[in-house]
């Protein structure tokens, strides 16, 4: 009865075992067989979102992975350690020294081309790879020179600060001027501008002056009342008929000059007569015009008057308008 | 008459001793169970191969496909739940990853221990306890034998070789099951998929979950034999031991899960 | 039959938790003698036997066998003191796991040095000792009460102990089974010169095995009565203990 079933037992732990060296060989230690080389980068950046493990890659090719984060106490720059897999870059030799040193040259030649690495974001969730490129900038960004603790069997890849960085520099520029902007005195020339302003106001000189620019108001629309009386439009009629039976007298007495003089120069006079007559109707026409002109600014006079009954104050300030503060300026 | 508070402070109090009591005599087990180890190690003849072999058989090969289907579900529906939350963002691809490290570091061996619980936990402590009813365990200790020899270092050594083995059956399937997911459901390619988790996963991680399996193959084991040697002498002595193995053993898997969990994040992973 | 004491129980007290079962015992049983414990339900006679073999510590007192303390000795001295005894339990107390060959062998591999072939050959012959030959290879369920507790005697008697003890071996037997059994341990007796020690309350087995018995009583705690079971039935000055001895007859007069 207790009796093992040794078949099944044994097939129980030999595909056990086989599955578990294939699960170790599969997740990593396959790593083991895979040569290596070791670059190294630092930076003078945040390198948050960066993880042991994250993705190293080339121009968008994955070429291995961050195995170390470190920062060297001597110079507070921040290490990072890969791991490249030699495999992903082909070379005319195929392994050994040759196959290392030829990298080596290709590196080294590569990094005074322009190879940087930089940080880049790999999604919306914050993580981010590294990645190994030729950046147009990188003559205007600074380079953290090869250190000399940095031994020569790490291959050292001069940083690049990331983009992301750089948007980050702008806005805190910004938020440090807007910092510098002095808010407190800003606020209180205002308040002792407001207050001598009140106190101007609160002058009797001001209510005196006031109050006689009102009765001046009061005057002026009197005044114009008495004009616009005496400028009815039955009188102005009147004058413009005695104004039109005068020349039509002129006009008859033309007539019969012209018959009178006919002969001797009559052109000549008949000419002048004419333009005595045409500047007599332009005359006519400009008095029209100045009576139009009168009653427009007896108007603006009124409109003035009720403004400034409204609004004294506006004697001193002009128009009113909105203030509007502008950051940035004292 | 006493008092409804004093009443409660009294039962809080007895219950408390009694807590304390089956932790020391938990202690003293271990103790003794350390004891007769060292003289089997000693002397590796004084172990009883056929039982251990039969445990490895009943809790091991036995077990494999009840552990693989429960895994593979696992599986399945970590996957499926994770799929609908990560659509939702475009990140479908990182289902392998939430997937793959749950069944290594978590899933996959604390499934397999619920039902080596429920399978072995329990068989353990019934014959332990009916062995006890039938004075068996006394006619042991009346021969001169050391019960502990013959009725746990068996069931506790196969316990703790088939555990790691079925947990590595569990670890597989369950990632297979996310691969089902990933592949139908989410329509990512295989290779993604694959690459995805191959990517991701290292060894480590699987095996701390090989060292959470081997922990909680101690505690069912050591549970289970000790209720069942605590089990009173009849039949609903031993269905009480039955039910107080597979209560304590998840209690104290769960707990040793989250000591084990601390203490691998303290070490880095 | 020799005067040498093979089981000396002095000044014992037992019991479970706080509560005495039996205080103050003192008697010894002698080198080929027939001993029984005798009492009704619940007086402690199983309690006991259990602290004679030494699977209970009692609260005082000592228990020698063979001269060596059974209370005080370590575990390692406890173990080999136990070998040299066998127990024989209620139920056969047989190991369900292994068959009943396997059973009698357990002791002779753990502690003999023998060949399996040997073994084997002992194993033949205390089957045959229980009148259970051809059993060998059955597993214990498969076995009735009667041949369970024989099987189980057997497996006692595998390392050739000089001191048995028997758990109530009538109990759950058919008279005619339970004579057999009676039969059996005469003949160990008889032909091995085994000390025997006996718990019970089957009186018709008690009369035709016991050299010697002790009445346990449950209102004193102690013994009640010593002696060779047809005196103490006959001429126990104790009306209670004649009483004891003889309420089988009385009830089946009144049946």
């Amino acid at each position: 009865m207790i009796e093992a079933n040794k078949f099944r037992l044994g097939l129980f732990v030999i595909v056990g075992t086989v599955l578990f060296f294939i699960v170790l060989f599969v997740f990593g230690l396959s790593d083991l067989f895979v040569r290596k080389g070791k670059f190294v980068s630092l930076f003078n950046e945040s390198v948050q979102g960066v993880a042991v493990g994250s993705p190293v890659k080339y121009k968008g090719v994955p070429i291995g992975a961050v195995s170390k984060i470190s920062i060297q106490l001597n110079d507070k720059l921040i290490r990072i350690d890969m791991d490249i897999d030699m495999k992903a870059f082909i070379t005319n030799h195929q392994s050994g020294e040759k196959a290392i040193s030829s990298f080596n040259e290709f590196f080294q030649h590569e990094t005074k081309m322009g190879l940087r690495c930089r940080l880049e974001y790999a999604g919306i969730t914050g993580l981010k790879y590294l990645e190994l490129d030729y950046f147009e900038q990188f003559q205007q960004a600074p380079v953290i020179e090869r250190p000399k603790y940095i031994t020569s069997n790490y291959f050292y890849v001069p940083s690049m600060p990331s983009q992301f960085k750089d948007i980050l520099n702008l806005i805190n520029t910004s938020l440090e001027k807007i910092s510098r902007v002095q808010f407190d005195k800003i606020s209180d020339e205002m308040t002792g501008t407001l207050k001598s302003m009140q106190r101007l106001l609160e002058d009797p000189k001001l209510k005196t002056m006031i109050d006689k620019m009102e009765k001046m108001s009061d005057n002026l629309e009197k005044s114009s009342s008495n004009v616009s009386k005496v400028l009815t439009e039955s009188k102005l009629r009147e004058i413009v008929d005695g104004l039109d039976t005068n020349l039509k007298s002129l006009n008859g007495l033309t007539i019969s000059a012209r018959g009178s003089i006919e002969g001797a120069k009559f052109i000549e006079t008949a000419q002048s007569f004419r333009e005595a007559a045409y500047s007599v109707t332009d005359a006519r026409q400009a008095l029209l015009n100045t009576l139009l002109k009168l009653d427009q600014t007896l108007d603006s006079l009124t409109e003035l008057a009720n403004y400034l009954n409204d609004d004294p104050s506006s004697l001193l300030k002009g128009k009113h308008k909105p203030v509007i503060i502008e950051p940035g300026t004292k | 008459m006493l008092s409804p508070v004093r009443e409660l402070v009294e039962k809080i109090g007895v219950v408390s001793a009694s807590v304390f009591q089956d932790m020391i005599e938990m202690v003293c087990f271990v103790g003794d169970l350390s004891k007769v180890s060292w003289g089997v190690l000693r002397k590796p003849s004084r172990l009883r191969w056929k039982e251990t072999l039969y445990y490895m058989d009943m809790c091991g090969s036995q077990a494999v496909p009840i552990v693989l289907m429960i895994c593979f579900l696992m599986g399945v529906i970590l996957g499926f739940q994770a799929a609908v939350q990560m659509r939702k963002f475009g990140t479908e691809l990182y289902v392998a990853d939430l997937v793959g490290f749950s069944i290594l570091k978590e899933l996959g061996p604390l499934m397999v221990a619920m039902i080596a619980t429920g399978r072995a936990g329990s068989a353990f402590a019934a014959e332990i306890g009916t062995m006890k009813v039938n004075e068996e365990i006394s006619a042991l200790e009346t021969m001169g034998f050391a019960p502990s020899r013959f009725l746990v270092i068996p069931k506790l050594l196969a316990m703790v070789i088939v555990s790691p083995v079925l947990t590595v059956f569990g670890d597989v399937i369950g990632i297979v099951g996310g691969f089902v997911v990933g592949t139908t459901m989410l329509g990512l390619p295989l290779m993604a998929y694959y690459n995805r988790t191959v990517e991701v996963l290292y060894p480590m991680v699987f095996l701390l979950g090989m060292v959470k399996s081997v922990a909680f193959a101690l505690i069912i084991a050591v549970i289970g034999c000790l209720r069942g040697f605590q089990a009173e002498c009849n039949a609903q002595g031993v269905g009480r031991a039955t039910t107080s193995a597979v209560v304590t053993s998840i209690f104290l898997i769960v707990i040793a899960d989250a000591v084990l969990t601390i203490i691998f994040s303290l070490m880095g992973y | 039959m020799s005067n040498e004491c093979v089981v000396d129980v002095k000044n014992l007290t037992v019991g479970y938790g706080d509560i005495v079962v039996l205080q103050n015992i003192n008697f010894s049983v002698s080198s080929g003698e027939i001993f029984v414990i005798l009492g009704g339900s619940g007086c402690g006679k199983s309690t006991l036997l259990k602290h004679m073999i030494g699977l209970y510590t009692p609260f005082r007192g000592d228990v020698l066998i063979f001269g060596e303390s059974m209370v005080n000795s370590s575990e390692d001295e406890k173990r080999k003191l136990m070998r040299r005894f066998g127990v024989t339990y209620q139920g056969g107390a047989l190991f369900g796991s292994l068959t009943v060959a396997e059973n009698i062998a357990l002791p002779l591999e753990e502690y003999t040095t023998k060949t399996s072939g040997e073994i084997n050959e002992v194993v033949q012959q205390k089957l045959a000792l229980v009148n259970l030959d051809g059993f060998g290879n059955y597993m214990p369920s498969e076995l009735s009460g009667g041949m369970r507790k024989r099987a189980g005697l057997a497996r006692a008697m595998a390392l050739d102990p000089t001191l048995l003890f028997f758990d109530e071996p009538s109990a759950g037997l058919d008279p005619i089974t339970s004579a057999e059994l009676d039969r059996l341990i005469l003949r160990l007796r008889e032909e091995l010169g085994t000390t025997i020690v006996i718990v019970s309350h089957e009186l018709d087995s008690i009369f035709a095995v016991a050299d010697r018995a002790i009445l346990l009583d449950k209102e004193t705690k102690g013994i009640a009565a010593t002696g060779k079971p047809k005196d103490l039935r006959d001429d126990s000055p104790n009306s209670w203990v004649r009483e004891f001895l003889t309420r089988s007859k009385l009830k089946r007069e009144v049946m």
